[in-house]
């Protein structure tokens, strides 16, 4: 890998001839770039001689969570049952070496990669023929199922059930979350970089809804109520906390995730239990999500420490919701914001822009990304796919390696170009012509650009109550 | 290898009726009946007689005639010799004149026709040089010179008269008659075992020859001890006249009895009356040693020639055999005359690379040279025995270009020997005889390769320029050989020249070793070979290189352009051909170009719908992913009755975790082994040991260990 990085940084910055510009450590990043989208759809009427073993290896990918002891939990294509055996086998993979004093991290051979994660009592475990961010899906995926059984719960519950306890009655309905918390990462370029993003709007509009939405709040004072998000297609219109207490981004996208996996969230509010584990592990708090009106993208979720409150934050939301109507400035600004967002255009840079296909900027204190608008010639399914792959491939570099600032790497279709800084990321997406230069002086152009338009695309500040 | 009597001829044996002379001028032999009246005959090899009759005034000593073949020279009297005016037509009454030597105590003892009309008397004091006139019918004295001689030989290429002198004839002194001067070489003294039985040097001793460009007195040494000893010494004389002669060679007998000695192809053949056989020597073996053993030992062979001549089998090695250089027998009793050919190719030596060595050494014998080589190549030789005979071809080659001096001066007296020929085998013929054994089946390519890269580095170290076509193959048998590692470090090291053909030869190997593709592109951008370098990667469906390229070494104009965007729109991606597209119309400008360019325009307009573009547009902006299957959904999650684990489940289990889904790639693919506090590259097998675990359930898995059948104890 390091070597790898180490080729990475050392491509000339100068135009080259091309003798120079291929190198078989390249090629191995062009390859994860260019790499068509390995979904395979599977005949619908599985023949029964298929073992269900040799399914798998058609999957780009497969999850496995499993107890200490080896009992099934989950597996993403489904069926645990059939792959008991397995099961068996991750098992005692990981409890042989931990039997050694040691832990079992991975193995991986040329294009197979399997990782573990032994987080007593539960072992996760992922084989994928990619390797980026292997490790932060479990964990993420491992705080998924902590939002449904809590720190506390886990670790006394094989104490009370015995060993042979099968942990899938207490997650009973839950695999859609967890189903759709790998998912993200394949898609969803703010699960990529762990960071949430916001969805465009005008700074004043966001101001005037927050201070609606304290307002409505603090007007209901209600004994235990923590914390309070609007959230549109898994993006954050606004939030607002009880004073002293924050929102860690990780369990913000847990409650996204939890949105945007519940179909039944249109048509009426929900209440449940969830654990945010970087809250606090041990317990639950209560979620009040409803649309805010009928067949609205746009969620309103409320937390609160007390389960009886669940009358009382529907009046919150009852009461938002009546203030926004109200008020028809804040309307129409919402209601634009959340059917047509403006996303940031990289036309925005003024002259040069045409080289600049796409951009992800990240926030690193605030944890907020801000994504291109889409344009030509990212444009079909596949195509964007190669975005979040190529995402994905620069965040796993930038963590395993330390103290890169800048890449700029020459693929065939496009240049790539990262910045990294103490404050940001950025990575670009420029045409296959953009010279060095050209690229550092486009990438210093969209952030001066960003930081004019910071307002529209971050939030930068988050009223409590 | 050595033939009697190819060319042969047979004449009238000497009796008390006729006698036999041989002429070593003309290499002819003189048949002499009844002292000239009964007729004298003259016979060379290729069966050209001359017939004459002259008066019988005595008997005749010495007869010879004129290189030009026009005047006969007959010796008669001690002191005179009688020139014979041969016309054309009547030879019966030939016109003779007389030319007594002008010393009045002077005895003749041998004549020598110098040119066709110069002729040396040797008489015992001294030497005496007369111009002969043909049309005059007289002779006139050019120069005499006093030296006492016992006897005298003469080299006929060379103008060179060899004198006996001194007590025991042993010391030679050497003269060059010329322009109708005698130079007088440096004397020196001949070492031939002086001995009571052996008092003098005898001239039969003595053979005058020019071996390897230089030329040589060599002489027979009998050893005062015992006859084990003796030895074949070869004098070089200098082409420097000021520089006496300096024994160079001893050629080791080991035998005792008569001696013949023929040179031939720069071949010293001796032959030995009594065993029966030839001993060759090459001293061209080894330039440097100075003592000789025979490095072949053979017998002659009758031609059939020779056999329909002297009857079935004629009887070889006879005491009455007499032999002159260079190749010539006589058998005056049988009446046979006949030359001696050897036939390098039929050497029978064990070692390859000594025959090759002394094949390389010989005229004519190129083909030869070029099929045992061929052989030796096809049987796998040492690469360090044919890097022997590489060097020594190579270095043959090179001196046989370099060109033969001249003398300036044609007045000044030179010691002239005879055109030496080298070997020379090009380029051409290696490269010629490289693709034919290339082309033979069941060869090791590897090692055919090995010898080719001998035979350029010593090209290399000689700073010979390497022909382009011998890289070319050097290239193709790497190929065949599946060297290509070799092969590319070849280029990388630029031992292989650059060049076009060759760049283009590589990158079409290709398919076969993709690296080689940059090397041959890397070699048409040291060639500066813009457009070869664009064509190549267009055809590769690389348009992105090779606008990249364009960008820095020159421009982009429309027929560039335009080749680009056909390639990218013939392989190209959607994303490939708007990259391509964009940047081809930014550089276009406000220029017109063709319908073609149009064409592809109004394509690119079209590449991406304006649906397409809205909804990635909405569904970037709402994070969604619209058809995006995740493995999860992708099988329904309706839980099945159970099924028991099938034995197919168990031997694919650790195929999921350890390897690739390909099948056989594991063998090739090691497994990376990460814990907390190690990390660890395992061979496929190797981890048996490293992780125990693997082991444990490989065993478990392997049925041969689980269904064992047990031996019961049937007692």
């Amino acid at each position: 890998m390091s070597s790898g990085i180490a080729t990475l940084l050392s491509i000339p910055a100068s135009t080259s001839a091309p003798g120079e510009a291929s190198h078989s450590d390249l090629q191995a990043l062009k390859d994860q770039a260019n790499m068509s989208m390995p979904q395979i759809e599977l005949p619908e009427e599985e023949p029964i001689e298929e073992s269900a073993l040799d399914r798998l290896s058609h999957y780009p990918y497969q999850v496995f969570v499993l107890s200490e002891y080896g009992r099934p939990i989950y597996v993403s294509c489904g069926q645990e049952d059939q792959l008991c055996a397995f099961f068996a086998l991750i098992g005692v993979f990981v409890n042989r070496v931990r039997h050694n004093g040691d832990m079992l991290n991975s193995i991986s051979s040329k294009d197979l990669h399997a990782h573990f994660l032994f987080r007593k009592p539960l072992i996760l475990c992922i084989v994928s023929k990619r390797r980026d961010q292997l490790r932060s899906q479990l964990e993420v995926l491992f705080n998924q199922i902590l939002s449904t059984i809590s720190r506390k719960q886990l670790e006394t519950i094989y104490e009370k059930r015995g060993d042979n306890y099968d942990l899938r009655r207490l997650l009973g309905g839950t695999n859609k979350y967890m189903d759709g918390s790998l998912s993200s990462w394949h898609y969803d370029l703010a699960q990529i970089s762990s960071a949430i993003r916001v969805l465009p709007m005008e700074a004043a509009d966001r101001n005037a809804l927050s201070t609606t939405l304290v307002n409505s709040i603090t007007s209901a004072n209600v004994e235990g109520m923590l914390f309070a998000v609007v959230l549109a297609h898994r993006q954050i219109v606004c939030l607002s906390r009880l004073k002293k207490h924050l929102l860690d981004h990780k369990d913000l996208s847990l409650i996204i995730n939890l949105v945007s996996n519940t179909s039944t969230i249109a048509d009426a509010a929900i209440w449940t239990p969830i654990c945010l584990p970087f809250f606090n592990d041990s317990g639950f708090l209560h979620a009040y999500i409803s649309s805010l009106w009928e067949n609205s993208p746009a969620h309103l979720v409320l937390l609160s420490v007390d389960r009886n409150t669940l009358k009382d934050l529907h009046l919150i939301k009852e009461d938002f919701c009546a203030k926004i109507q109200s008020s028809p400035k804040i309307l129409n600004s919402f209601e634009a914001a959340v059917t047509s967002p403006q996303s940031f255009s990289p036309s925005n840079i003024g002259t040069g822009s045409e080289m600049l296909w796409h951009f992800l900027y990240r926030n690193i204190s605030s944890r907020q990304i801000c994504l291109s608008a889409s344009r030509p010639p990212f444009i079909g399914q596949e195509e964007r796919v190669l975005l979040t792959r190529s995402a994905s491939r620069v965040y796993d570099i930038l963590r395993s390696v330390d103290g890169i600032r800048q890449i700029f790497v020459r693929n065939k279709k496009e240049v790539l170009y990262v910045k990294a800084e103490d404050r940001y990321e950025l990575q670009c997406v420029l045409s296959p012509f953009c010279s060095p230069t050209m690229a550092s002086i486009l990438g210093d152009r969209l952030l001066k650009a960003l930081k004019t338009y910071e307002g529209r695309y971050f939030i930068t500040h988050v009223p409590s109550f | 290898m050595l033939t009697l009597g190819d060319e042969s001829i047979s004449f009238e044996a000497s009796s008390s009726l006729s006698d036999n002379f041989y002429d070593n001028t003309n290499c002819k032999v003189c048949t002499v009946r009844g002292n000239g009246s009964m007729g004298v005959t003259f016979k060379g090899l290729k069966g050209d007689s001359c017939n004459l009759r002259i008066k019988d005034v005595g008997k005749i000593k010495i007869a010879k005639i004129s290189p030009s073949g026009r005047v006969a020279s007959v010796q008669r009297n001690e002191n005179a010799v009688d020139f014979i005016v041969l016309e054309s037509g009547d030879r019966e009454n030939c016109i003779e004149f007389t030319q007594v030597v002008s010393s009045r105590s002077g005895l003749i003892r041998q004549v020598e026709w110098i040119t066709s009309n110069q002729i040396v008397f040797i008489t015992n004091n001294g030497l005496e040089l007369y111009d002969v006139n043909e049309e005059k019918r007289n002779s006139k004295l050019v120069k005499t010179l006093n030296v006492a001689s016992d006897w005298s030989t003469c080299y006929h290429p060379s103008r060179l008269l060899l004198l006996a002198t001194g007590v025991n004839a042993a010391t030679m002194q050497p003269f060059i008659i010329h322009h109708g001067q005698f130079t007088r070489l440096k004397p020196f003294a001949v070492d031939f075992g002086c001995s009571n039985s052996k008092k003098k040097l005898l001239e039969r001793d003595v053979t005058v020859s020019s071996i390897y460009g230089s030329i040589y007195v060599l002489a027979l040494r009998y050893s005062t001890r015992d006859s084990s000893t003796s030895d074949l010494l070869m004098y070089k004389l200098s082409a420097d006249v000021n520089q006496p002669a300096k024994l160079t060679y001893t050629l080791v007998l080991g035998l005792t009895g008569m001696f013949g000695i023929h040179v031939i192809d720069n071949l010293v053949i001796v032959h030995h009356q009594l065993s029966r056989s030839s001993l060759i020597f090459d001293i061209g073996l080894d330039l440097n040693n100075s003592a000789h053993q025979p490095f072949l030992t053979t017998s002659l062979v009758a031609s059939s020639r020779l056999c329909s001549i002297a009857g079935q089998s004629p009887s070889l090695y006879t005491p009455s055999w007499v032999m002159f250089t260079p190749n010539v027998v006589i058998d005056p009793f049988m009446g046979i005359f006949a030359s001696l050919k050897v036939n390098p190719e039929k050497a029978i030596i064990e070692d390859t690379v000594l025959r090759l060595r002394f094949l390389m050494n010989r005229t004519n014998q190129k083909i030869t040279v070029l099929n045992e080589l061929s052989t030796a190549i096809r049987d796998r030789l040492k690469l360090r025995l044919i890097q022997q005979v590489l060097e020594i071809m190579v270095e043959k080659n090179a001196v046989s270009k370099i060109p033969i001096l001249r003398p300036s001066d044609p007045t000044r007296s030179q010691l002239l020997c005879e055109d030496l020929q080298l070997l020379s085998i090009e380029q051409d013929d290696m490269v010629h005889l490289f693709v034919n054994i290339k082309e033979h089946p069941n060869i090791s390519y590897s090692h055919l390769a090995s010898v080719m890269l001998a035979y350029i580095s010593i090209l290399k170290v000689r700073e010979i320029t390497v022909q382009p076509y011998l890289y070319e193959v050097l290239v193709n048998t790497l190929v065949l050989a599946g060297d290509f590692l070799k092969l590319h470090q070849l280029i990388n090291y630029k031992v292989v020249s650059d060049s076009k053909p060759m760049a283009y030869l590589l990158v079409s190997l290709e398919a076969k070793y993709s690296p080689l593709f940059q090397s041959g592109v890397d070699m048409l951008v040291r060639e500066g070979a813009t457009d070869e370098i664009v064509e190549v990667l267009l055809a590769k469906g690389n348009v992105t290189d090779a606008l990249r390229y364009l960008e820095n070494h020159g421009s982009l104009d429309r027929a560039n352009a335009l080749k680009a965007l056909d390639a990218i729109w013939q392989y190209g991606d959607r994303v490939h051909k708007y990259g391509i597209f964009a940047h081809c119309a930014e550089k276009k400008g406000k220029q017109v170009w063709n319908e073609q360019y149009e064409k592809f325009s109004a394509d690119f307009k079209r590449l991406y719908s304006e649906e397409e573009i809205i909804d990635a547009e909405k569904e970037v902006a709402f994070s969604k992913m619209r058809k995006f299957i995740s493995p999860g959904a992708a099988s329904s999650r309706s839980r099945l009755v159970q099924e028991p684990p099938r034995p197919g489940a168990a031997s694919s289990r650790s195929r999921l975790v350890q390897e690739p889904p390909r099948p056989g790639a594991a063998s090739s693919c090691p497994l990376i082994l990460d814990t907390n506090t190690r990390y660890e590259i395992v061979k496929n097998d190797s981890s048996l040991i490293l992780f125990p675990v693997i082991a444990q359930f490989r065993q478990l898995q392997d049925p041969r260990l689980t269904r064992e059948p047990r031996v019961a104890n049937v007692e």
